[in-house]
């Protein structure tokens, strides 16, 4: 039997003598390169995404980098994913969005805040997205940002960034402020904290 | 002689000449290559063009001007546009004009003195994309600009999307200020592919 070059079809050649079993096991082969066709369709069909927000205000203490604890699951269709094939949050570890599989991803977070006092012009709120709970480079990215020095009450900054992720891998939205004021602030509940999760490639494809 | 099937014409061996490895032949590499393109736009979604350079070193201080965030490990990068030691990553020579989409998180190091308060921090993608039909090149700058607050260093989150053909992009920190500071390391550009232009 020889084989196709792309799909690896088995096919008799000269040296066989055709028969029954060959045109089974070509037969075969056509049914899995069909299986893996409808599998690869059903996956692209179902890249995986997660979204959850900070529903309840979290208290933020000043000057210290604090994880957000997602409290509402907006979306998570991960189990459905042939790709991911499990969930990227767990309420058991509600500060993290785990990765089901080995994927690159597409990050934002949005990080809300409800000042109590205005910062001063030394304040600044930033955002990071951190992984696998990095408080330094090289495992952070995001947004440091100065709001305006004599303004409090509701602030958000936003941040986006892309990750190369293993499985089991996980990512967090992470707030940090400080200014003038003693603080603690907590997260606005108006429009709260809210971390994105899309699969946008795979390190290899089947 | 063989038959053939009725809608994608696949040859297969009568009763006649069942024993011709020919038509088996031809059924097989027939179905396989059909197959074959039909999962290409799968395969061709899944493994999304896309990567993530990363600069490793701080890079020298400087006042006023711009300095390049530069490629120190690739993260990640199935395009093959990214090299070591480069700034740029260049768009591969065959895809067509298409729409990208870009980011950076370009981290501020203080090097010298105390940073004022104020004083001009901008970071910079600029995508370098040519003219299919004249053959020209033209650069579109995307800014973001996080001014001074003396906290500890500044952290620039930008983004952009853009068509571009032939092209290449960086990302780059702008100053305008009093201090010496410079791009950290651990700063990172990124870009991701959405689609063809038409």
């Amino acid at each position: 039997m020889r084989k196709t070059p792309n799909l690896r079809l088995r096919y008799p050649w000269t040296d066989d003598v055709v028969s029954a079993a060959d045109v089974d096991a070509m037969a075969a082969d056509i049914d899995q390169a069909l299986v893996q066709t409808q599998s690869l369709a059903d996956s692209f069909a179902r890249f995986s995404s997660v979204t959850v927000q900070r529903a309840a205000v979290q208290s933020i203490t000043k000057a210290t980098l604090t994880a957000i604890s997602f409290d509402t699951l907006i979306l998570d269709n991960g189990t459905d994913s042939p790709l991911a094939n499990g969930a990227w949050y767990n309420a058991a570890a509600p500060t993290r969005l785990t990765a089901p599989a080995a994927c690159v991803v597409l990050a934002h977070g949005m990080l809300g805040m409800n000042l109590g006092s205005a910062l001063g012009v030394n304040g600044i709120i930033q955002a990071t997205i951190a992984l696998n709970g990095a408080t330094g480079q090289p495992g952070v990215q995001g947004t440091k940002w100065n709001p305006i020095s004599t303004v409090s009450g509701q602030q958000w900054t936003s941040a986006v960034s892309m990750w190369n992720l293993a499985k089991g891998d996980f990512l967090e939205l992470k707030a940090y402020w400080t200014g003038t004021p003693a603080g603690p602030f907590n997260t606005d509940n108006v429009i709260p904290p809210t971390f994105s999760l899309m699969m946008v490639a795979l390190p290899t494809v089947p | 002689m063989s038959g053939t099937t009725p809608v994608e014409g696949y040859p297969y061996p009568l009763p006649a000449d069942f024993a011709d490895v020919q038509d088996a032949f031809r059924l097989a590499t027939a179905v396989d290559a059909d197959l074959r393109a039909e999962q290409a736009p799968f395969r061709s979604f899944l493994a999304r063009p896309s990567f993530i350079a990363r600069q490793t070193v701080n890079g020298s201080g400087f006042i006023s001007g711009t300095d390049t965030l530069a490629v120190g490990a690739i993260d990640w990068d199935n395009t093959g546009g990214l090299t070591i030691g480069t700034t740029n990553w260049n768009q591969p020579a065959n895809q067509q004009p298409s729409w990208w989409m870009f980011g950076a998180t370009i981290l501020v190091a203080v090097v010298s003195g105390t940073p004022v308060v104020g004083d001009v921090n901008m970071g910079r993608i600029n995508v370098t994309t040519t003219d299919q039909v004249a053959g020209t090149s033209s650069t579109t700058s995307f800014y973001q600009r996080n001014d001074e607050t003396n906290t500890g260093g500044e952290w620039i989150n930008l983004f952009a999307m853009a068509p571009i053909y032939q092209g290449s992009v960086n990302a780059a920190l702008l100053l305008n200020g009093s201090t010496q500071k410079t791009t950290q390391a651990g700063s990172r550009f990124w870009g991701m592919y959405m689609g063809p232009v038409n």
